[in-house]
């Protein structure tokens, strides 16, 4: 093919979280820069796609897996997780259960699909509906740093799918994470991964580098 | 239309009657060729038409071009059971440029990119690369320039085979009319808009498609000679054998190409300040490894646009930043050539006259020919649904709140039954309301709060704007609260919602609605409690069985693909009953013929079977995996025509109640009266999971079901 010029990239991401944080919001906002208040609740799983003209010589189309806030099928949600190799989990900031299910998220995202070296896919955390957050329970959001390291998340934004506030930038950060994992996956260090995984026994490395 | 174009339109009825005489005697051959070799596999690279859905033209006469300006008919969309005629012209633009043209490739490298570069050239190079990543041979490219020519894009075929051709043939192989007849191209715009306009009135019934069963093509799994032996009757308007020719040579190299058999059609364009589509690209490729890139200089993109998104079979999608229109072409494909045989005999909806009919002095059916008539009445239901006024009234009945032989008194009875028990339970509801507890009940009016004013706020019923609106979804709320009491233990489960909002729209009354509800859930639905996730997976064990039985091509195909037996992308389909799938008065439809319990208890599963006989063989002649299947299925949402995907489901029912065997799995498709009276089909349970091989073709007829599984 005549790729001399262009690299293009099609990558699989996982939007989840609880239901109702405004996941499909984030999408909608993100893909067809649009907001409403009134999106139906996804069931099963729902897809965009987003293209991103990276750089001169990068085209990257995020194919953006919206999945259901509530899991009813237990493992077989393994399914949708396949391949991926990014994804944000959604809180909202009004609400606490959603935060606490957070954990949760992460810890199915890391037990369900691993990249192909391993780790653990990158996970940006995004504490969304900012612009409500008066009411919202964070009273210390900085703390989310801590948060992030212990919980394995690649960088944590503060969101607002009504507001068009962080989405952009959290896009771009995982995006770049995502880049750089595929660079070093392409041409592996001949031994670290190896004997990492074996460790781990499959499981996902301690951490990744945060924020 | 034909007639129009004879009598009043001479110049260009030339045109596109030679048109379509070159185009339709290919169609034919080509045709022909298909189907001697259709019973390949489907997805075997031989069974695809090399010819790729592209035609050439000879050299025609064609109006002169500069007088022609784009022009679309106003309002296309079209029902796919509306009887189409050939030739209608639906978007016509002069000076359309066709930039290149790449031919279907083997081996070989060169670089696949147009060679001049013209208003938006990367986004045609990105199309190109985004399409096939495919090398592509240096003969096979035809590097045209860029060459001036007429576009129009014209309707053929009728019933579901209807299709859009895009026809292009450049300046120089037309010849110039005199005065008199471009005045006549503007009548035939007018006269095809007119009669656009009659077809969607006549949004259409099956009944017309009936008469041509014997020629519909058949599905890849069944015997070659008895396709190929249909095919001779089948005429050019049919459907899922309509590729075509390629123009390897004429001197003019017209281009005549069946939109219906292409994967994707991008449209590029560059706004004026105004934000009007002045100018842009098109590039229309193959499910091969064709593409097209047609120019447009001088307008005519918006139209064209406008044009493509009224087509029921486009799937649409716009990314504005990148000013780019992408329309996914998903055909539905006729796959069963036998239909119900009931088919046709019933012709319209459940009326009121119908159903008062019904009923005797009591309010009772007549004892006498009581089954008889509301096996009747079902019929008309399952093939035809209810008149909306009648839902209110029929649906409790569908739902098994009432019995057919229930007397007005025995009826009003348990009215008031069911009034004292919601009452009761809106009581508790308020009680737990106020003491809070558990959290359980919390996390469920949570979840609850956030899904009713999320669930149907199109539909008048429940628009927001209005204090109504809201009081309904209020209601919604309460009925769903009253059910989590009700049936401690299950929790809320999302979809729910999608299930009870229609019903409450139809009965507009709470306590009617509530219970019919229950019924939904229990019988239908897939609602499980959320600690039990096996049971749901136990529930598609039918599914895949029937798959094995009714398309074996498309079951090999699945057990191939990593994960494809876990049929995720049916999820959605089985628990909200194709609510996602189809718009909301399809979606009712769909829903009474599954309630009828009429030939089967579990027809929801034979609409899978339709959906996957219709659209999978793309499935299986690209290969997809899971991923790709998923979102597959997934984008044909809402494109889907209703009457064709209830049609096949019917046949494949009556397909399944024909044939010789079913597994023991299936038993519980058809009610036990079912298979003990009839003989075909036996059930097997040679394959059971835990059972010994001795219990293999058993018959039924001496056996009670419950002991062979």
């Amino acid at each position: 093919m005549a790729a001399q010029g262009k690299k293009e990239h099609l990558y699989k991401i996982l939007v989840i979280g609880d239901l109702g944080t405004g996941k499909t919001s984030i999408i909608k906002r993100y893909v067809h820069q649009f907001f409403s208040p009134h999106y139906r609740a996804t069931i099963g799983v729902d897809f965009a796609l987003k293209v991103l003209n990276w750089d001169n010589s990068t085209t990257i189309r995020l194919q953006l897996w919206d999945i259901a806030g509530q899991e009813r099928f237990g493992n077989m949600t393994r399914v949708y997780y396949k391949e991926a190799v990014g994804a944000f989990v959604v809180f909202d900031v009004t609400r606490l259960s959603t935060f606490e299910a957070v954990q949760m998220w992460k810890a199915d995202l890391d037990n369900k699909v691993l990249l192909p070296n391993g780790k653990a896919i990158p996970a940006v955390l995004l504490a969304n509906k900012c612009d409500l957050a008066s009411e919202g329970f964070l009273g210390n959001i900085n703390q989310l740093d801590d948060y992030c390291r212990e919980k394995g998340f690649h960088a944590w934004f503060e969101t607002s799918a009504k507001e068009n506030i962080g989405i952009e930038e959290a896009a771009r950060s995982l995006v770049a994470k995502i880049l750089e994992n595929d660079e070093t996956i392409d041409h592996p260090q001949p031994d670290g991964d190896g004997i990492r995984v074996g460790e781990e026994d499959g499981r996902a490395p301690k951490k990744t580098k945060c924020c | 239309m034909k007639a129009v174009f004879g009598k009043t339109i001479g110049g260009i009825s030339y045109l596109t009657r030679g048109t379509y005489n070159v185009l339709t005697s290919r169609f034919r051959r080509s045709e022909t060729g298909e189907r001697s070799e259709s019973g390949e596999r489907a997805g075997s690279e031989r069974e695809m038409n090399p010819l790729n859905g592209v035609s050439a033209v000879g050299d025609h006469s064609l109006p002169d071009p500069s007088l022609s300006s784009s022009n679309t008919s106003p309002s296309l969309r079209r029902h796919p059971a509306s009887p189409l005629q050939e030739d209608d012209i639906l978007y016509r633009k002069n000076n359309v440029y066709l930039k290149c043209r790449i031919g279907s490739a083997d081996t070989g490298d060169s670089e696949a990119t147009p060679t001049n570069g013209g208003s938006n050239p990367s986004a045609a190079i990105r199309s190109l690369r985004n399409l096939k990543a495919a090398s592509l041979p240096v003969e096979s490219k035809q590097k045209e320039g860029k060459v001036p020519g007429f576009l129009f894009i014209t309707s053929r075929g009728a019933n579901y085979g209807s299709t859009l051709i895009l026809n292009w043939a450049p300046n120089s192989s037309i010849i110039k009319c005199s005065g008199s007849i471009n005045s006549t191209i503007c009548t035939a715009g007018e006269a095809s808009s007119d009669h656009t306009t009659s077809h969607e009135n006549e949004r259409g019934t099956i009944d017309e498609a009936t008469p041509q069963s014997p020629s519909l093509s058949s599905i890849p799994n069944e015997q070659p000679t008895s396709s190929s032996s249909s095919s001779s009757s089948s005429s050019s308007s049919l459907p899922a054998t309509s590729t075509t020719t390629v123009a390897t040579r004429t001197e003019h190299k017209c281009v005549s190409i069946d939109l219906g058999e292409m994967e994707i059609i991008r449209v590029f364009y560059h706004t004026d300040e105004s934000g009007c589509k002045i100018s842009g690209e098109m590039v229309v490729s193959s499910r091969q490894t064709d593409f097209w890139v047609f120019q447009f200089q001088n307008g005519g993109l918006t139209d064209l646009i406008h044009l493509f998104c009224s087509w029921d079979y486009f799937n649409h999608q716009e990314h504005r930043e990148s000013q780019q229109h992408t329309f996914t072409i998903f055909r539905p494909k006729l796959s069963l050539s036998q239909l119900h045989p009931g088919e046709g005999e019933v012709k319209s909806v459940l009326t009121r006259e119908l159903w008062d009919g019904l009923f005797g002095p009591e309010g009772r059916i007549a004892e006498s020919d009581c089954v008889k008539k509301v096996k009747e009445n079902v019929a008309v239901v399952f093939f035809h649904g209810v008149s909306p006024s009648l839902r209110k009234e029929v649906w409790p009945y569908l739902l098994g709140l009432y019995q057919f032989d229930s007397t007005s008194r025995e009826r009003e009875a348990a009215r008031l039954t069911h009034c004292r028990r919601y009452w009761a339970l809106d009581d508790q509801r308020i009680q737990s309301d106020e003491s809070g507890q558990g959290e359980e009940w919390v996390v469920g009016v949570q979840q609850i709060d956030k899904d009713v004013v999320r669930t149907d706020r199109s539909h008048p019923y429940y628009k927001g704007d209005r204090e109504e609106g809201r009081r309904h979804v209020g209601t919604l709320k309460h009925i769903l609260l009253n059910y989590l009491i009700h049936k401690p233990g299950l929790g809320y489960c999302q979809g729910m919602t999608d299930l009870l909002a229609p019903l409450l729209a139809s009965m507009e009354n709470d306590v009617e609605a509530f219970w019919c509800f229950e019924k939904l859930v229990e019988g239908t639905a897939y609602f499980k409690p959320a600690d039990n996730p096996v049971s749901v997976e136990k529930q598609l064990e039918p599914l895949r069985m029937l798959i094995k039985q009714l398309l074996p091509w498309f079951h090999s195909y699945l057990e191939s693909t990593e994960n494809g037996l876990s049929l995720m992308f049916c999820h959605r389909w089985l628990l909200v009953c194709f609510k996602r799938e189809f718009s909301e008065e399809d979606t009712l439809a769909v829903w009474e013929a599954c309630w009828t319990n009429y030939a089967t208890a579990s027809f929801h599963l034979f609409v899978c079977i339709a959906v996957m006989a219709i659209y999978g063989q793309r499935a299986v002649e690209k290969q997809m995996n899971i991923n790709e299947l998923m979102v597959f299925f997934n984008t044909l949402s809402l494109t889907m025509p209703r009457e064709l995907v209830l049609t096949q489901a019917r046949g494949y029912v009556h397909q399944f109640c024909t044939s010789k065997t079913a597994h023991c799995t299936l038993a519980s498709l058809m009610p036990p009266e079912f298979w003990l009276c009839s003989t075909s089909p036996r059930l097997e349970c040679g394959l059971c999971r835990g059972l010994s091989t001795s219990c293999e073709s058993r018959d039924l007829q001496t056996t009670p079901m419950e002991a062979l599984c």
